[in-house]
């Protein structure tokens, strides 16, 4: 049975849809209306309770949380290639920067656009200028976040930093700039732009 | 060669014991004094730039994030015991609740502790409320997140869970204290607690 991905082309679903793309398998886009409130509905409840896609089905497993999936992905029909293997020293970077994106970069990234201020002690995050200088050293060596090798870590954390960009939460450094631009010429990013770019034009979506 | 855990009992490294408790290697405990700064010092910033700890260093494997180092062990130490195998479909809601503690549970316990405002669709952690009801389903169940297995997600999860609630940053609520009671019958956590504490002795370390 093809795997479902309950869907929205503007939420971080869109990012899941790069993900299946960059693994190869098949999937099936199940549209989840949340200007409508739909995700709120009992059926979607179930799946997550957060009330929030994206949520994968894949037979059994039911996975929620963006980088949890991609790493699910990886791990489950990508070994070796996409996810380093189990004994791959690599697999510590590996696993630090797919964790980076949701718990580092997008809540330093939120809490300075709504104008917070936290102690870099307490918060997990730290503080946004060394977050900024972390990132920059991670993509010295490039072209990818583990040097030659493209894994499930560059797109965890490269769709969480295009969109950062792209919304202007964070000043483009000319490394992120280019990492980006590598990024965004993959074949599965552009594919899954069309994907997603298509269920927008379907549903007459329109970014407010 | 042993493990290196860059630590400080007071700090998220104390969780990292934990998890190097319950895997059962050999490891060993380097002091890092966060009260003087010396997680901003030029050797430790060059295991990580985003000066802070825990950081785990195995062989030329450098780890960072608590997250990723419990999954990082797990994998490479405990694979199928504390961490499904790839294809048991057990691993989604694994990875979704290792992700869930740093990315969903810490921000927004903090948004909600300094009355952050932030609309329930921008900000990845989504609202207060779906987290609370998410977090009594998780743990209402059990006796673990996973049903009878206990993974390394409940120590990723159950020490930011333990952390929060002990320090009143998060409402407590009985399944939370039935589910926390759980951990705190665990030898390995017993182990943990001892050795943190023992360093905090030694260091002449008190509460502020």
């Amino acid at each position: 049975m093809a795997i479902q991905l309950y869907h929205h082309p503007f939420t971080r679903a869109a990012s899941v849809v790069w993900m299946l793309e960059e693994i190869g398998h098949d999937y099936e886009l199940r549209f989840v209306d949340v200007h409508a409130g739909e995700q709120k509905r009992p059926e979607l409840l179930a799946l997550n309770r957060m009330g929030k896609v994206p949520v994968l089905v894949d037979g059994d497993a039911v996975v929620s949380e963006t980088a949890a999936i991609g790493l699910y992905l990886a791990d489950r029909y990508a070994p070796g290639r996409l996810a380093p293997a189990l004994d791959d020293p690599a697999r510590a970077f590996y696993l630090r920067w797919a964790l980076f994106a949701p718990s580092v970069l997008e809540p330093v990234c939120t809490a300075r656009a709504s104008g917070w201020t936290w102690s870099e002690g307490t918060a997990g995050w730290g503080a946004f200028e060394t977050v900024l200088e972390t990132i920059d050293e991670g993509l010295a060596e490039g072209p990818w976040l583990l040097g030659e090798r493209f894994t499930m870590a560059d797109v965890v954390f490269g769709s969480t930093l295009r969109f950062m960009l792209r919304f202007r939460m964070i000043e483009p450094k000319p490394r992120f700039a280019d990492y980006v631009a590598r990024l965004s010429e993959r074949p599965a990013a552009l594919r899954a732009d069309a994907r997603n770019a298509a269920v927008a034009k379907e549903r007459g979506l329109s970014r407010a | 060669m042993a493990i290196v855990l860059y630590h400080h009992p007071w700090s998220r490294a104390a969780a990292v014991v934990w998890m190097l408790e319950e895997v059962g290697c050999d490891y060993a405990l380097r002091f890092v004094d966060i009260d003087a700064g010396d997680q901003k010092s030029p050797e430790f910033l060059d295991l990580n730039p985003m000066g802070k700890i825990p950081v785990l260093v195995d062989g030329h494997t450098v780890v960072t994030e608590g997250a990723a180092i419990g999954l990082y062990l797990a994998d490479r130490y405990a694979y199928g015991r504390l961490a499904p195998a790839v294809d048991d479909p057990a691993r989604g809601p694994y990875l979704r609740w290792s992700l869930f503690a740093p990315s969903v549970v810490e921000p927004g316990t903090m948004a909600k502790r300094t009355s952050w405002q932030v609309p329930d669709r921008a900000a990845g952690w989504g609202t207060y409320d779906a987290m609370i009801t998410t977090l009594e389903r998780a743990v209402g169940q059990g006796p673990w997140l996973l049903g009878e297995t206990f993974t390394m997600a409940d120590v990723i999860f159950g020490s930011m869970l333990r952390y929060l609630v002990g320090t009143k940053m998060l409402e407590a609520r009985p399944s939370f204290a039935a589910y926390i009671e759980r951990l705190n019958a665990r030898p390995a956590l017993q182990r943990a607690d001892a050795r943190n504490a023992a360093v905090a002795r030694e260091r002449g370390l008190t509460p502020s």
